[in-house]
């Protein structure tokens, strides 16, 4: 075999181990020469690749089997819950389950969205508001109502399953709340408003706000009886953030994170 | 690398003996390519061995033709247990020396392992190297 065929071999071989293809392997001939020492270490290193790459394959498949099944197993809680309170009629008792799978479901979204995505790794925060906003009005915004939903959410945030599960269950409280408790008032429109950027230093900033009732006069955070608050001020320290209230034609939320 | 008049085993693509010296030893058959059979094969051989407990063994490879990635994981021994505590592979030719370092860098073998081009030298280091249970 002449050399230029020889080395055209071994480009072209290479070439489609760039394109991930390693079916291709360059024939050894009986020259023994350096030609046919680099086909035999090109043939070497496509066996080598192929085998990180499928094992690398198998990874991935495994971490979207694994967030899959999680959402599922979160989906028979929240449908189990559901089947044990179907002759109930306790309203609070209701309500209580309603909270706690609205939680579940705000969990599970992280894991319904990760298995959705290429890598299995980042949950882009304006889509995961977009659903879990969608889920709670259905949920919690009572027929007929006028509530406005305004979401400014830069589209280049995204999160690991490590903070999305924290910040997902905050914002849940946020808007659980605000859907239950602040828009009482029937002639005034309500309204939500979330807006979330990142300044230069790095740090995630969420601004919730509604136009509702507000906190009620003397609410004290560190005495506070209400789950919703008590995880709230909870999962911030989880996510080594700050919170800052403020009760002023509503209720104003102010979340920092790194 | 002579071979002995008696004591060598034949398989198919190596041949394979203990030398007097307590140092293994196995010779690639000019333009073998081998595949993990004949790993699996071999390595009975050498475990089979008649000598010290333990023993360092010198691989002459240089008239190898190819080697498979099932071979080169197995002769790594990873997860496997052996009588062998080195390898001294032997290499000439641009193919040799392109196996040998393939096997050293990417396939990793747990003990210790030494490339030459002469068949002395890898002797000498076989004896200097001690087996693991006497250190």
């Amino acid at each position: 075999m002449k050399n230029d065929k020889r080395t055209k071999d071994i480009v072209n071989t290479i070439m489609a181990f760039a394109r991930l293809d390693f079916s291709h392997k360059i024939p050894i001939d009986d020259k023994g020469d350096t030609l046919t020492a680099i086909a035999a270490g090109v043939n070497m290193l496509g066996e080598e690749l192929r085998g990180n790459v499928i094992s690398l394959k198998e990874k991935e498949q495994l971490l979207k089997e694994l967030h899959h099944r999680v959402k599922n197993n979160m989906q028979i809680i929240i449908s189990m819950l559901n089947l044990q309170t179907i002759n109930e009629d306790n309203e609070r008792l209701l309500a209580l389950v309603r909270d706690s799978q609205n939680r579940i479901s705000a969990m599970a979204l992280v894991h319904e969205m990760l298995y959705s995505t290429k890598d299995f790794v980042f949950t882009q925060l304006k889509e995961y508001t977009d659903f879990l906003s969608t889920s709670l009005f259905i949920s919690y915004a009572p027929p007929n109502h006028e509530i406005e939903l305004e979401l400014n959410i830069d589209e280049e945030i995204f999160f690991e399953i490590d903070q999305m599960i924290p910040l997902g269950l905050i914002m849940n409280e946020m808007m659980s709340n605000s859907l239950k408790h602040a828009f009482k008032n029937k002639n005034k429109k309500g309204k939500i408003k979330i807006e979330a950027v990142t300044n230069e230093e790095g740090w995630c900033i969420i601004n919730y706000s509604d136009n509702g009732a507000g906190l009620k006069k003397g609410f004290d955070i560190t005495k506070t009886e209400s789950l919703g608050m008590q995880l709230i001020v909870m999962l911030t320290d989880q996510m080594d953030g700050t919170i800052t209230f403020e009760s002023k034609n509503g209720l104003l939320y102010q979340l920092k994170f790194l | 690398m002579d071979r002995p008049i008696k004591g060598v085993s034949e398989l198919r693509t190596y041949y394979t003996w203990m030398g007097e010296d307590g140092i293994a030893r196995t010779q690639v058959k000019p333009g073998s390519e081998v595949v993990l059979e004949d790993a699996h094969e071999n390595s009975k051989v050498v475990n089979a061995l008649v000598g010290p407990a333990n023993y360092p063994i010198v691989i002459d490879t240089r008239q190898i033709k190819s080697i498979t990635k099932e071979a080169r994981d197995f002769f790594s021994m990873r997860g496997r247990e052996s009588r062998v505590y080195a390898f001294a592979i032997l290499v000439d030719s641009p193919l040799s020396k392109i196996i040998g370092n393939f096997f050293m860098g990417l396939n990793e073998p747990r003990v210790p392992v030494k490339l030459f081009t002469k068949e002395e030298k890898a002797i000498d280091w076989c004896k200097k190297t001690k087996s693991p249970t006497l250190q």
